[in-house]
C-alpha cells in the first residue's frame, strides 16, 4: 500500500536562503510520524511547502498521487489538512461558521452535521461557544478549533503545526489526547511540534530536523534514549531547551 | 422642513448610487487589500454599455416614453454583466500577475489602468458629453412639499435590493463565506479547499456589476455622462467605503448613504458650490478621529 505522505528531496528557498535543504520524509497509512528540532531547523517550512502554501522544490506524493501541478485548495482536496502554526481562525466567523468553513469542500449537510457532533465528541468545549466569535476564544480553544475544522474537511492525511504552541499544560494534554483519539481512527499525521518529549511519546516514528537538514530519524521509543537527543532536546543533562 | 426633507430625499438617492460603487471598493479590498482605482472607470464604462444597450434595444429619444420596463431592466442587466467581465479582466490582467508582490506594485498599477481605461474611453465613445436615454419615464409626486421622482423612488429601491442580496450572497452563501474567509486569513481559505483566485475573480464581478449598476442608476438621475466622469464619482464613493470602515460590507453601504445626504444638506443649507467640499472635510475628520471608519474594528497585521 502506498505511504500517505512520501516527501523526497525536498528543498525551500527564501531569498538567497535555504531553509530546508533536501530532506526525505514519509509517513504511512495510519501512522503519527513527528517532526522535530529547534526553532528554524525549517519544520514549519516543511510543512508549508507539502500543502504548496510556499513553493519549493522536490517531490511529493499524497496517497500515491503527485502533490505536483496542484495548488493548495486542490490538495486539500486529495484529504491533506494543515493545522497551521497560530491557529488561524477565521476570526469574524463564529465557531459554527468556523467549523462549516472546514467542511467546504463537503456540503452535504447530513454529512456535515454527523462530522460536527464528532468535533463536539472531541472537543465539548467547542459546543458550547457555537456562536461566539472565531477572535473571542482563548488560545486553548481556538486550537481546539482549529483542529475542529481540520477535521471536519474529512481528511485522510493531518498535518499539525505546533499543537502545543503558548497552551498550558492541562490544555496541552488535552489537545494531545485528542490527537491521540483521531489517530486511532486510523489517520495519518505529521506532527511537528517543539515539545520534543510530549511528540516522541506521541508518535511512533520521528525525524529530527537541524538547520533544514534530517540529523536523525527512527522510532520515536529508541529517539527517546538516544544521548543525542537526550542532550539536545529533552535536557538529559545541563542543557534544557525545551520543556 | 420642506427643504430639509427635499434634501434628504434627493441625498438618499445620490449616496445610495455612491452605496453600489463604494461596496466594490470594500470588496476588493477586504479580499486583496487592495484599493482599486479602476473601479470608478468600470462604472463610467457600465454606465456607457448601457447607453449602447439602451440604443441596441431599440430606444428613441423621440418615443422616451414606449421603452418598455421590459427593456429597461434588461438595459440595466447588460450593463451590469457587460462590466463584470470588464472587472474580471481587469484582476486577470493587471492584478493577478502581481499577486505576491510589495503593495505598492498593485496600487500604482491600479492608478495606471485607471488612466488607461479613461483614455481607451475617450477613444471608443469620444470626450463629447452625451445625454443617458430616458429608459424609465419621469413622473413627479408631490408629498407635503417635497417632490419625489418614480426615479428617485427606483434608484434607492434598487439600491437597497442589490445590497440586501449582497448580503445575503456574502453571509449564507459557501461563495460569500469563502470571501469572508479569504478577507481573514487567505493562507487559511486555500487550506479549507476555496479556490481563491477564483473567489477573487468573482469578487471583482460583482463588485463592477454593482458599480455598473450605480452607473445606471445615475445615468437616470444626472443623464449625462462623459469618460472622465468616473473620477470625481470613484472619489466619493471610496470615501464612502473608508467613511464606513473599508472592507466592511455595511459600512460601505451606510458610508454611501451619508455622504450622499452630506453633501444635498451643504448644498441646501450653505451653497451647492461647497457640495464636493463636503466629502473631503468628512474624509479628513474621518481620518483624524476614526481611521478606521465607522463599523472598521482595527486589525491585526495579518500573518
Amino acid at each position: 500500500m502506498t505511504d500517505a505522505l512520501r516527501v523526497t528531496d525536498l528543498k525551500v528557498n527564501y531569498g538567497g536562503i535555504q531553509a530546508v535543504k533536501g530532506i526525505s520524509l514519509t509517513v504511512g497509512r495510519g501512522e503519527i510520524v513527528a517532526l522535530i528540532g529547534a526553532n528554524g531547523a525549517g519544520k514549519t517550512s516543511t510543512l508549508k511547502a507539502i500543502v504548496r502554501l510556499i513553493a519549493s522544490q522536490g517531490q511529493i506524493d499524497f496517497f500515491g498521487a503527485t502533490a505536483g501541478g496542484r495548488a493548495t485548495h486542490q490538495i486539500a482536496a486529495l484529504g491533506v489538512s494543515l493545522v497551521p502554526e497560530g491557529r488561524a481562525i477565521f476570526g469574524n466567523m463564529s465557531v459554527r461558521e468556523n467549523l462549516e468553513m472546514g467542511a467546504f469542500l463537503h456540503r452535504d449537510a447530513l454529512e456535515r452535521k454527523h462530522h460536527m457532533e464528532r468535533v463536539f465528541a472531541l472537543f465539548p468545549r467547542l459546543a458550547e461557544r457555537l456562536k461566539q466569535d472565531g477572535n473571542t476564544l482563548s488560545g486553548g480553544e481556538q486550537q481546539m478549533l482549529a483542529i475542529g475544522r481540520a477535521m471536519m474537511s474529512q481528511p485522510k492525511l493531518l498535518l499539525l503545526d505546533e499543537p502545543s504552541l503558548g497552551l498550558a499544560p492541562k490544555l496541552v494534554g488535552e489537545i494531545f489526547a485528542a490527537i491521540r483519539v483521531i489517530a486511532a481512527d486510523g489517520l495519518s499525521i505529521l506532527l511537528v511540534e517543539q515539545n520534543t518529549r510530549l511528540a516522541l511519546k506521541t508518535a511512533g516514528r520521528a525525524y529530527v530536523l537541524v538547520t533544514g537538514e534530517v540529523a536523525l530519524s527512527g522510532n520515536a521509543e529508541d529517539l527517546r534514549d538516544d544521548p543525542r537527543i537526550q542532550s539536545a532536546y529533552l535536557g538529559g543533562d545541563t542543557t534544557r531547551s525545551n520543556g | 422642513m420642506s427643504t430639509f426633507l427635499q434634501q434628504l430625499v434627493n441625498g438618499l438617492s445620490v449616496g445610495s448610487i455612491y452605496a453600489l460603487i463604494a461596496l466594490g471598493y470594500t470588496m476588493v479590498y477586504g479580499t486583496l487589500g487592495l484599493i482599486n482605482f479602476a473601479h470608478g472607470e468600470v462604472f463610467m464604462i457600465g454606465c456607457y454599455i448601457g447607453l449602447y444597450a439602451a440604443f441596441w434595444l431599440g430606444y428613441d429619444a423621440l418615443a422616451a416614453a414606449s421603452f418598455s420596463p421590459m427593456s429597461a431592466t434588461l438595459v440595466l442587466l447588460l450593463a451590469m454583466a457587460g462590466a463584470a467581465i470588464v472587472g474580471m479582466l481587469i484582476e486577470r490582467l493587471a492584478y493577478r500577475p502581481l499577486r505576491g508582490a510589495p503593495r505598492l506594485a498593485p496600487l500604482i498599477t491600479a492608478i495606471g489602468v485607471s488612466l488607461l481605461l479613461q483614455n481607451i474611453a475617450v477613444l471608443a465613445f469620444s470626450a463629447n458629453p452625451r445625454k443617458f436615454p430616458s429608459i424609465i419615464t419621469e413622473h413627479r409626486l408631490e408629498f407635503a412639499g417635497v417632490t419625489i421622482t418614480n426615479i428617485k423612488i427606483f434608484i434607492f429601491a434598487v439600491s437597497i435590493l442589490l445590497m440586501l442580496a449582497l448580503e445575503f450572497f456574502v453571509k449564507k452563501t459557501w461563495t460569500g463565506r469563502a470571501m469572508r474567509a479569504i478577507s481573514f486569513n487567505l493562507p487559511a481559505a486555500k487550506l479549507m479547499g476555496v479556490p481563491a483566485d477564483r473567489v477573487i475573480s468573482l469578487t471583482f464581478a460583482i463588485g463592477s456589476a454593482l458599480a455598473a449598476a450605480g452607473g445606471i442608476l445615475f445615468g437616470l438621475d444626472q443623464t449625462k455622462l462623459e469618460p472622465l466622469m468616473g473620477n470625481m464619482i470613484g472619489l466619493k464613493a471610496f470615501i464612502a467605503a473608508v467613511l464606513g470602515g473599508i472592507g466592511n460590507i455595511r459600512g460601505a453601504a451606510i458610508g454611501g448613504l451619508l455622504i450622499g445626504v452630506a453633501e444635498l444638506m451643504t448644498a441646501g443649507y450653505i451653497s451647492s458650490g461647497y457640495r464636493d467640499a463636503i466629502t473631503f472635510v468628512i474624509l479628513i475628520v474621518i481620518l483624524l478621529f476614526r481611521p478606521q471608519g465607522l463599523l472598521g474594528v482595527v486589525r491585526q497585521e495579518k500573518v
